[in-house]
């Protein structure tokens, strides 16, 4: 091979990348809170914690294409080993009075944080694993069915186990997750999500996806790839969970029922199943929703119109289906390489009108 | 005579592939019952028959994707028989579709990297990270894949979605994806059913080419008798899943079971095989 990438350059876009992406999380840890209407702040909050879980999801069912009606479980599953250590060993490890900090008062508690949400990740993603090795034997409606199941079982379970607070949830979770937090989780799922999309592991699932007999044939393991994917893809979905439980402060059973699972697989289907950039405003959009619709209250008409979530829904899904065709097409990424195509794109429209002019 | 087992699997003293009296049983059907066959390193092999003989069933059976009822498959001495496909196609086993099976929704340049990426020669550690080595190997994959496409005439198609491509590029897009594990023994299921005589043509160029320049040995299905008499150094005939004949074209062509299989026989002829 007589080409070979130079390491600077390499290391150079790497370190550059690495800058741009920790502005992005800064901005969006410091910048939003700061621009933002606070009325604004806990929808977008949400929004972007559904972020997180819906690339969870996407890995699997935009990019692997296996249908997973379950991950609201994975979710729950990493909602409640995270928010179980920070309200049953927390206490104990830092003196958490009832009322529970705040916010996090020292290094240690922060690391604690992370590693009670990494253990929420790892939980899920086990969760996963298990799962995944019998059910994704099964194809298409099958495996929605089987992982359907498994979310109910999950809900059951816990609205069963009277030490995780039975059908009530957990309460009393610290509110952990601020804006930086969310930032820095957010980017750094990005980041994952984007470099398996963009090297081996992911066009493996995209492989898959597209006919898993043809890939098969070419050498991808497709059983062991798929349970991968099932099990990364829950994990992320986990720590988005464990977010969510410390953002909102409690959990409950009811998080984990199918109905919020439809919700994950909507946002990744409108975001053009596959898009990591359509998953995540599809994510946003969708998660904001229900709290921007609180402001229906200042005009009453409009309430009464359309003050229930499920009309705006509906709608919204007739619009962005109808626009997503025309958006998505082709799984559009806001990527570098996508960047750097319209720039160039957009000089030699600009030469071009010069050429006429000067001819 | 030709049809004699004695002799069939004698003349392949250097074997890429070996089929010992393979079967296949589905329910009561004797998909393919008892078959030996041998492939010679670097011929072209034909495999012909009316339809429902098994011949696709054949390949199945070769890469993994129908378990053996009995029998045992052996690539370069090697036991094959009870491995999954995709093992198989890392020992050097590709194959075409009968039913083109691109994957259509992706690049045209995507199909033929996604093939080789087994080969690619870094993990999940590495695509996480994305360091140097990610780099490197995938400048060289990336190199792989354009060269492949560049000598085969694909070239200015790497953007377009596989699927949008004519038939018979796609034809050829399913060869170069096979190509792309690179493999030694490739297995092209009708390659060229649905093309016209001028495709077929070129097609058959492409087979002789990727034959010498891969170093590869062909098993080649097809029922064009145009292409696998011309293409051919050994055809095997099966019917009703089980051999009838083996042999060079001249032979196979004027074997009177082959003539029978193909075509019927008359009253006057007595029902003395089996």
């Amino acid at each position: 091979m007589a080409y070979r990438p130079d390491p600077v350059r390499v290391y150079g876009h790497w370190l550059l990348a690495a800058a741009g992406l920790s502005l992005a999380a800064a901005a969006i840890g410091y910048g939003i809170p700061k621009v933002l209407p606070t009325f604004h702040l806990d929808p977008l909050a949400l929004g972007l914690i559904y972020a997180v879980i819906a690339l969870g999801l996407n890995i699997v069912n935009g990019q692997a294409g296996q249908f997973s009606i379950g991950h609201a479980a994975f979710a729950g599953i990493g909602a409640y080993t995270a928010g179980g250590l920070s309200t049953m060993v927390g206490p104990r490890l830092f003196g958490w009075g009832p009322g529970m900090p705040a916010q996090l008062d020292s290094p240690a508690a922060a690391v604690f944080f992370m590693a009670s949400l990494l253990a929420g990740g790892l939980v899920a993603a086990l969760f996963g694993y298990l799962v995944g090795i019998p059910t994704l034997r099964l194809r298409g409606d099958y495996l929605a069915i089987a992982t359907l199941g498994f979310g109910e079982i999950m809900r059951v379970v816990l609205d069963n186990t009277a030490s995780l607070g039975g059908p009530l949830g957990m309460h009393g979770i610290p509110r952990f997750t601020t804006y930086p937090v969310i930032g820095v989780a957010l980017v750094l799922t990005l980041i994952v999500c984007r470099n398996i999309a963009t090297s081996v592991p992911g066009r493996c699932f995209v492989a898959l996806r597209e006919d898993e007999i043809a890939a098969e044939s070419l050498g991808i393991a497709t059983t062991r790839v798929k349970v991968n994917a099932m099990a990364l893809s829950a994990g992320v979905a986990g720590i988005g969970g464990g977010l969510l439980a410390h953002r909102l402060g409690s959990y409950m059973p009811v998080d984990l029922s199918w109905v919020r699972s439809v919700e994950f697989v909507l946002m990744v289907v409108l975001g053009g199943s596959g898009s990591i950039t359509g998953t995540v405003i599809a994510a946003i959009t969708l998660g904001m929703l229900p709290g921007e619709m609180l402001q229906l209250t200042k005009w009453p008409w409009l309430q009464k119109l359309i003050g229930n979530k499920m009309v705006v829904y509906s709608v919204l899904l007739i619009v962005m289906m109808l626009v997503r065709s025309l958006w998505f097409k082709g799984g559009w990424e806001l990527s570098f390489q996508w960047m750097r195509d319209s720039a160039a794109r957009l000089r030699r429209r600009l030469s071009r009108r010069e050429g006429p002019a000067n001819g | 005579m030709a049809s004699d087992p004695g002799h069939l699997v004698a003349p392949v003293p250097d074997a890429m592939l070996e089929l010992q009296s393979v079967s296949r049983f589905f329910g009561g059907l004797a998909a393919v019952r008892n078959l030996d066959m041998a492939i010679g390193r670097g011929s072209i092999h034909g495999l012909i028959g009316p339809n429902g003989a098994g011949k696709t069933t054949v390949f199945n059976l070769i890469t993994g994707a129908t378990p053996l009822s009995s029998g045992s498959i052996r690539m370069e001495g090697r036991e094959i028989g009870h491995l999954a496909p995709h093992a198989i196609n890392r020992l050097g086993v590709a194959r075409t579709f009968q039913n083109i099976r691109l994957f259509k929704g992706i690049s045209v340049f995507e199909n033929v990297r996604t093939a080789g990426s087994w080969r690619s020669g870094y993990g999940w550690i590495h695509g996480l990270v994305q360091g140097y080595t990610f780099h490197l190997r995938e400048a060289e994959l990336h190199q792989r894949t354009s060269e492949l496409l560049d000598e085969f005439g694909l070239a200015h198609r790497a953007k377009e979605p596989a699927g949008a491509l004519p038939y018979g590029e796609q034809r050829r897009l399913e060869i170069l994806r096979a190509l792309a594990t690179r493999p030694k023994l490739l297995l092209l299921d009708e390659p060229a059913a649905g093309l016209n005589a001028s495709e077929t043509d070129a097609l058959m160029q492409l087979v002789e080419r990727i034959l010498e320049q891969y170093e590869l040995t062909i098993l080649v299905i097809e029922h064009d008798m145009r292409m696998v008499m011309e293409l051919c150094d050994t055809i095997t005939v099966l019917d009703l899943g089980e051999k009838i004949c083996e042999g060079d074209p001249a032979a196979v062509r004027n074997d009177p079971l082959v003539i029978q299989a193909y075509l019927g026989r008359g009253d006057t002829v007595d029902a003395s095989d089996q």
